[in-house]
């Protein structure tokens, strides 16, 4: 096996604020190999996007800071890079698509402009070239009449397009890792279908890795070969798509598959999982899962699991996984 | 006999008129809802699935008279909703009752939850005192809260939490009706499932009928008895859950039912059978609205709308095509 394209090692994240100290993420490890797709599945809160803000450098210090960890990108450690050597990693070899496109594009300047800053700053095209490989990227994520759409300001597009764009900017440079933060969670499920079908398509195409971020399993299922579990800043379960929603080992996994609504399960009660996510403030000791989980015994309110391979395929962070 | 029936009920919309629209060609008109018509039996939860724009929220304020409607009827137990004197109004609101999709902005922050939850109960019954905290304690238990909870804030509760404030201010009126907007998607799904299992709990103890709005298949067929799917402004298809979920006939119910990621699913590739993007009902041209998405139109479509039809016992559809 060759040495993966992303490790994250470690990593803890802490926001210090009034209320106190928050631990946003704790000892998260996972490995990334080129070209694959990893989805990351939570609830709010659970730490996924504090998780990727930290691979791209982008957690505000202070107030967060990160306590302990690697992050090595192709081998280099990006958590020792000086913010300028980010800036150059950041946009042209890995590249974040957020959830909300309205927010995330500015709305005073064309889309063709803020597409064609990537090859300007990371390519140093002339304008000429850059608005050439614009276009180019606009009708690679279908959007219609690319020679008009350059001229178009964001709030003319729909949510869908305004996606599509965004995902344009995001490619321009051709990086080598994507992250995709709850792309779809802002659409209806008719675009999130065709936005899934696209980026599983230009992933495959341009070679890229992806990393998809979504508190939807069912959305991380459609895309993702492996899938990590969150829960409360901790990665609790890490295994491929398949054995973790055929064979899930977490109780708390196993709780959230549980607890989906669908129409097969009408007349049925649904299985909540009871209580409300542990206040990250004071996370309780051992698991952060034992207030809410069946399985609790003494050991879990004492020590923390941490995430092994225990039985059957999957790795899991708890000391008594499967049924 | 139905608890609710809505005939024919339109509201449209006008868009512009304002300094930029003149210069560019004046007023629009949005039909946001277009001569929609369905009843609701009692007892029963009725489902509206759609997508955003598709006027689910629209229908449900003019149910409970928030918005004026331009025309059609709704009688709620033979009581003629939409020209009833204002002054009358409050009385329809203490039989239909509101949750609604944020619980972050539908409780007031400056009142404490004895109030939030006590106030319809001093506006409706006159409740006061000691007989009022009563029964806000009583409402407080039956939704999975706690007399601990009365002197609080909103600011000190979860979203589930507000959520069940929300429901228990709604059932604070005593109503026989409730129209429930988005109420769970908000939610994170561990809670989504409380809440869920609260509103069918209820549902059948309290014998209420529910109008269930959402964008979300998968929560409007665990819920409803009875869906409605809602495109730009038109009803496509209506009938029994087990039927539309199982059977669904018009091309939209079955394009959504296709886009909707399930966690069964999670092996099949993706497929997005409709292209393009939902339009506003601005000025609709004649014909189908789905016509410009439809992976199954014929020219008729461009110029008749289709009405919607019994094609099936009880399952009525709006497609020439079916």
């Amino acid at each position: 096996m060759n040495a993966p394209l992303l490790e994250v090692k470690n990593l803890t994240v802490r926001f210090r604020l009034k209320r106190g100290i928050l631990n946003a993420v704790q000892d998260v490890s996972f490995s990334l190999q080129e070209s694959e797709t990893f989805g990351i599945v939570g609830e709010t809160g659970c730490g996924k996007t504090v998780t990727s803000l930290s691979i791209l450098g982008l957690i505000p210090c202070p107030p967060g800071e990160i306590t302990s960890g690697e992050i090595l990108f192709e081998g280099e450690n990006l958590l020792k890079k000086s913010p300028r050597e980010m800036e150059k990693i950041r946009g042209r070899r890995i590249a974040m698509i957020f959830q909300e496109p309205m927010t995330s594009l500015n709305p005073s300047l064309t889309i063709g402009d803020q597409i064609a800053e990537c090859y300007r700053v990371h390519m140093a095209y002339s304008k000429k070239v850059a608005l050439d490989f614009t276009e180019q990227m606009l009708s690679l994520v279908r959007l219609p009449s690319p020679k008009t759409m350059v001229h178009c300001y964001p709030h003319e597009l729909s949510g869908g397009m305004r996606q599509r764009v965004m995902i344009a900017m995001a490619l321009a440079c051709q990086p080598k890792l994507l992250i995709a933060d709850e792309p779809t969670t802002a659409l209806d499920v008719t675009v999130q279908a065709q936005i899934l079908e696209l980026l599983k398509e230009l992933q495959a195409k341009l070679k890229m890795a992806l990393i998809f971020i979504s508190h939807n399993l069912a959305v991380v299922a459609r895309l993702c070969d492996r899938i990590g579990v969150m829960y409360a800043g901790s990665m609790v379960e890490l295994a491929d798509k398949k054995s973790l929603f055929t064979d899930p080992l977490h109780p708390y996994t196993r709780a959230l598959l549980n607890a989906i609504p669908s129409p097969e399960l009408r007349d049925k009660t649904l299985n909540a999982i009871p209580g409300t996510v542990c206040n990250l403030f004071e996370p309780p000791p051992g698991c952060k899962f034992h207030p809410r989980c069946s399985k609790a015994k003494e050991i879990c309110k004492t020590e923390a699991p941490v995430l092994e391979l225990k039985s059957g395929k999957n790795l899991t962070a708890c000391y008594f996984p499967g049924a | 006999m139905a608890l609710l029936e809505v005939k024919n009920l339109t509201k449209h919309f006008e868009i512009g008129g304002g300094f930029f629209s003149r210069l560019g060609g004046g007023k629009k008109l949005l039909k946001a809802v277009d001569q929609i018509s369905f009843s609701v039996p009692e007892g029963k939860t009725f489902g509206l699935v759609g997508e955003s724009g598709c006027g689910k929220s629209t229908t449900a304020r003019l149910i409970t008279r928030l918005i004026p409607a331009t025309t059609g009827e709704v009688y709620f137990e033979g009581m003629d909703v939409l020209n009833l004197p204002k002054r009358d109004v409050r009385k329809l609101r203490k039989h239909i009752q509101m949750i609604f999709q944020d619980p972050y902005a539908s409780l007031n922050p400056r009142m404490r939850v004895v109030d939030i939850i006590g106030r319809p109960l001093t506006i409706f019954f006159g409740a006061k005192g000691q007989k009022r905290v009563d029964r806000v304690v009583e409402l407080l238990e039956l939704v999975g809260l706690r007399p601990e909870h009365l002197y609080r804030y909103p600011h000190e509760f979860s979203g589930g939490q507000r959520q069940r404030i929300g429901i228990a201010r709604a059932l604070a009126a005593n109503p026989k009706l409730i129209i429930a907007d988005e109420p769970v998607s908000s939610l994170d799904v561990s809670v989504q499932a409380q809440v869920l299992n609260l509103l069918r709990k209820l549902q059948r103890e309290l014998k209420l009928s529910l109008i269930f709005i959402s964008h979300d298949l998968n929560v409007v067929g665990y819920l409803a008895d009875i869906v409605a799917v809602m495109y730009a402004g038109k009803i496509m298809e209506i009938g029994r859950a087990e039927e539309i979920f199982t059977t669904p006939l018009n091309p939209y119910t079955q394009a959504l039912l296709a886009s909707n990621p399930t966690v069964g699913s999670f092996a099949e590739s993706i497929e997005s059978p409709l292209k393009g993007e939902v339009t506003l009902p601005l000025n609709p041209p004649p014909g189908c609205r789905l016509e410009p998405r439809c992976p199954i139109r014929v020219s008729r479509c461009k110029t008749i709308e289709p009405r919607l039809e019994e094609k099936r016992l009880l399952h009525q559809v709006a497609c020439h095509e079916v």
